[in-house]
C-alpha cells in the first residue's frame, strides 16, 4: 500500500507513529504526483489552517495491478466521505484472489 | 413551569442537540461511517440553531448563554458540509488507465520512485492531509 498526501515529511512521521501505519507514505507538497494522476481538487480548498498549500487532492483510492493498470478506484465526491474498509477488502478479494 | 423557564429549557436543549449530533458525527467519522446523505445531520444542527436563536430572544441569561454554542456549532458544521464537494479536473485517471511514473519523498526525505511498484499490485490512497 502507498499513500500520497500534502503532509510534510515530519507530519507523516507523526501520523505513522500515532496510527501505527505500515504503508509507504509520500509527501506531495508540490502536488506533482496529484497532478500526474489528475486528482487535484477543483472545488473549494478548505485545507489545513495555516498551511499555505495551494490545493489538495480529491480523496481517492486506487487498486493498481502488477503492470500498473488501474483495476478499481473510488473517488470521494465530498471530502467527508471515506472509502469504507470493508469495501476495499471486498475489492481486494475480488481482484487479487 | 413559567414561560422564562420554558425558554431557558429550550436554550439548554439547543446545545445538547448540537453537541450530541456532533458527537455522533465524529464517532461515525472515526468509524469511517458517515453516510453519503448527510441531510439528517444538517437538519438537526439547523434545528439547534433555530432553537438557540429563539432562546437568545426569549430566554433568561442561562438560556441565552447556553444558546451561543448551539448556534456556533449548528452553523459551523453544516458550513463544512456545504464546502466539502470535490471536483476532479478533466483528464483525471480512470479505471483501465496505466498509472503515470512518479517520484516523491517519503517521511525521511528519501525519494521513492514508482518503478519500484512494477511487478506487484498496489493500493494507492490519496488523502487530503493528516487531520
Amino acid at each position: 500500500m502507498l499513500t500520497v498526501s500534502t503532509d510534510h515529511p515530519e507530519e507523516i512521521r507523526e501520523g505513522r507513529r500515532v496510527h501505527g501505519l505500515q504503508a509507504v507514505m509520500l509527501s506531495d507538497r508540490t502536488l506533482e504526483v496529484t497532478d500526474a494522476f489528475g486528482l487535484r481538487n477543483q472545488g473549494d480548498h478548505s485545507g489545513v489552517p495555516d498551511d499555505p498549500i495551494e490545493a489538495l487532492p480529491v480523496p481517492t483510492t486506487l487498486l493498481v495491478d502488477d503492470d500498473g493498470k488501474v483495476l478499481w478506484m473510488d473517488v470521494a465526491e465530498n471530502y467527508q466521505r471515506r472509502t469504507k474498509p470493508e469495501v476495499v477488502l471486498a475489492v481486494l478479494k475480488k481482484h487479487l484472489d | 413551569m413559567n414561560s422564562k423557564g420554558l425558554w431557558n429549557g429550550i436554550g439548554i436543549a439547543a446545545p445538547v442537540l448540537a453537541i450530541g449530533c456532533a458527537m455522533v458525527w465524529f464517532r461515525m467519522n472515526s468509524d469511517v461511517g458517515i453516510p453519503d446523505n448527510r441531510a439528517l445531520f444538517v437538519a438537526v444542527w439547523l434545528t439547534a440553531v433555530v432553537l438557540g436563536c429563539v432562546a437568545l430572544v426569549k430566554a433568561g441569561w442561562i438560556g441565552r448563554i447556553a444558546a451561543v454554542p448551539a448556534i456556533a456549532i449548528g452553523l459551523f458544521l453544516p458550513y463544512t458540509v456545504s464546502i466539502s464537494e470535490q471536483i476532479l479536473p478533466p483528464g483525471a485517471i480512470q479505471v483501465g488507465d496505466t498509472i503515470p511514473a512518479f517520484s516523491a519523498p517519503n517521511e525521511h526525505g528519501e525519494i521513492f520512485d514508482s518503478a519500484r511498484l512494477r511487478g506487484n499490485p498496489v493500493l494507492i490512497k490519496f488523502f487530503r492531509a493528516h487531520w
